[in-house]
């Protein structure tokens, strides 16, 4: 979009005259740092539990939602339209989660004439339900995962589910992500598991419909970003995404150690074919399951910007967020696929508020300090702020470490010593145990599937601490203690001298 | 007083021995010279037995949060400080949050008769639900959260009073 001035000299235009930020955390701030670099005023809406949030005083503007819960202010489709009109916003990037993939807010955002950034309603849609989105892949000649296409209440369902042969995987046809997927390994269990898979479904996404797929395991996760601007689409390789723990990706990585030039050329193909042949409009992500055998299915398509997506932008030198702003104000695709070429691999560690030790729980605290990572190669999108309240309302995702290297080899020593150096103070976080599993031989050999941290997971847990590194830290403890310092600094060095404390 | 530390649910003693530019320490049983040279708010330098680390570090009552070798260490001091209230139902009677989380269903209300195990409500946490049960047969004589609300762990969600 180019506005030419009388002497014919092209002055570069804002994409849009207002952007606001439907989101909260570590993607709100990075779809503002490109909202900032294309030099398009910004606007984020935000809870009062979010008031001191870097992404509240990064934006040009910030607006105050409410609700029955901090999640569910971000989820309020009235509200943030309000915003929208209060603030004559242009467009409206939703992030992930939260809004990203509601045809209805698409839909009350279009009836507004504001644009919605990302796919039209009735894509999402279709790959939201994905039932009918495993329907329209089929029917494009690729391979689904066989399954059991009744109705759970229909009295043939057992038996159909049944002869795909154990374990089977119960999966939401609203869903995604991992809500509402439970694996059965036999028969008897099917039943209680349909039960509480239509029961988050229905909590989750307001929809109960359950299917059931077979279930493979010894499976690589692989997923393809796709751009299209309706009419072409490039994909931009590949992310491997297997490293998981109960179905949420903890690591993931491009390229995939297991994915040659030819077979990024069969999955790319595969995933601009589904993109071209939906007129996908914006950025996606097509999900494969890729077997041990070289076998790969299609999972399901992602109509947002992914959390991961990172990754794919340090490999391919592509500002994904960028793309899809120029997508969605109709400026035509610019990529050429044949220009798109991976350079160097890229680690991304999801850094979260939980105890290793302690199942996963996660914690809750105060962050009292933070010291991100830098340095050439390392990126830290982290939405963190000294002060901030961790709490249970949101996902304990804090942010992402990612690092790039010339090798995948350098990228993972890159991430590991960044992890290292990644100070959060005043709440628990996986930073330990996410550095463990780089450091574990497996990952150095690729060896990654779907069940690489039920296979190594207790080994990862139980590698303690060095005795000499509790010993250090204990007595940085003990001096740094406030108790300590105070009686220190009140008793006199001579009285101390004669270990009067010691008893 | 014997001072003790907590680390993932290890008891560690540390004692002072003797104080002068450094302190002489007693670790676990082990004697070593240290001392902290404070460079910020939250940013210091250890040295221990003359060799020096870098320590960030931040203190939550009796919990100390220090950075060191690379990892986060959570140290609680177990004496010195009121000790913290762990998670977890008691025989008291109050049904206390495992984990932090959000309630998803309440099944009881106060004055309600429930039997041992019977479901009191459904928490949600790590994208994950949890039945919270009664730990003994009794009468519900308070809920303290409601649908929909979040709440810490060891949070008291309800009390129930033991049948007579």
């Amino acid at each position: 979009m180019r506005h030419m001035t009388l002497d014919e000299t092209p002055v570069p235009q804002p994409l849009f005259s207002k952007v606001l930020v439907a989101n909260r955390g570590e993607i709100a701030r990075r779809i503002l740092r490109c909202l900032r670099t294309l030099n398009i005023p910004s606007a984020v809406v935000y809870h009062d539990s979010d008031r001191r949030s870097p992404a509240v005083a990064e934006a040009d503007q910030a607006v105050e939602i409410s609700g029955a819960s901090p999640a569910a202010a971000y989820l309020d489709i009235e509200q943030i339209l309000s915003v929208c009109d209060h603030l004559g916003v242009e467009a409206v990037h939703p992030g992930y989660g939260f809004l990203a993939e509601n045809p209805a807010f698409a839909r009350a955002l279009a009836e507004a004439g504001i644009t919605f950034i990302g796919p039209s309603a009735e894509i999402m849609e279709l790959m939201g339900d994905k039932i009918a989105a495993r329907q329209f892949v089929a029917a494009q000649g690729l391979p689904v995962p066989p399954s059991v296409d009744l109705d759970p209440a229909d009295p043939g369902f057992a038996e159909a589910a049944a002869s795909l042969g154990f374990p089977v995987v119960v999966k939401a046809s609203a869903g995604g992500g991992g809500k509402g997927m439970n694996i059965v390994r036999q028969a008897d269990e099917l039943e209680g598991a349909l039960r509480i898979a239509a029961s988050e479904a229905s909590r989750y996404f307001g929809d109960g419909r359950v299917y059931v797929e077979r279930y493979f395991t010894g499976i690589r996760h692989i997923e393809v970003q796709v751009l299209g601007d309706g009419e072409r689409a490039v994909h931009v390789g590949e992310r491997e995404c297997s490293v998981q723990r109960r179905f949420q990706k903890v690591i993931e990585e491009a390229p995939s150690p297991a994915v040659d030039d030819a077979m990024r050329t069969r999955l790319g193909a595969a995933a601009v074919g589904i993109a071209e042949a939906a007129a996908y409009q914006g950025a996606g992500t097509v999900e494969f399951l890729h077997t041990a055998k070289g076998e790969f299915f299609f999972l399901e398509m992602n109509t947002r910007i992914q959390v991961e997506h990172p990754v794919t932008e340090l490999v391919y030198g592509v500002d994904l967020v960028a793309e899809q702003l120029r997508i969605a104000a109709r400026e035509p695709l610019r990529l050429r696929q044949e220009n798109l070429q991976p350079d160097g691999h890229a680690i991304e560690c999801r850094l979260c508020a939980e105890d290793p030790a302690n199942g996963f729980l996660p914690e809750t605290g105060r962050v009292a300090h933070l010291k991100e990572p830098q340095g050439e190669g390392i990126r830290m999108d982290s939405g963190l702020h000294p002060g901030q309240d961790v709490t249970a309302a949101f996902d304990p995702l804090l942010g992402k470490l990612i690092a790039h290297g010339a090798t995948r080899p350098a990228a993972i020593a890159k991430a590991i010593a960044a992890l290292r150096e990644t100070v959060v103070l005043g709440v628990r976080t996986n930073a330990a145990y996410l550095g463990a599993i780089l450091a574990h031989p497996a990952f150095a050999e690729g060896a990654t599937d779907t069940e690489f941290l039920d296979r190594h997971g207790d080994a990862l847990l139980s590698q303690a601490p060095p005795a000499d590194a509790i010993v250090r830290a204990l007595a940085a403890a003990h001096l740094a203690d406030r108790q300590t310092r105070l009686i220190d600094n009140a008793m006199p060095a001579l009285h101390a001298a004669l270990g009067a404390w010691r008893n | 007083m014997r001072p003790t530390h907590r680390i993932d649910g290890q008891e560690h003693r540390v004692t002072p021995l003797r104080r002068s530019a450094s302190q002489l320490l007693e670790v676990d049983g082990t004697q070593l010279e240290a001392s902290l040279r404070w460079t910020g708010d939250h940013e210091a330098v250890l040295t221990v037995n003359g060799s020096e680390h870098q320590v960030h570090a931040a203190q939550d009552g009796a919990t100390l949060f220090v950075h060191l070798d690379g990892r986060s260490w959570r140290i609680e001091s177990l004496n010195g400080f009121a000790g913290r209230m762990d998670g977890g139902s008691g025989a008291d009677g109050r049904i206390r949050a495992p984990m932090p989380g959000v309630v998803v269903e309440i099944d009881v209300r106060p004055g309600d008769a429930v039997a041992e195990n019977q479901r009191l409500a459904l928490i949600e946490s790590m994208k994950m639900q949890t039945e919270i049960t009664a730990p003994m047969a009794g009468t519900v004589t308070a809920v303290h959260v409601e649908r929909g609300g979040s709440f810490d762990r060891g949070a008291a969600l309800m009390e129930l009073e033991r049948n007579a």
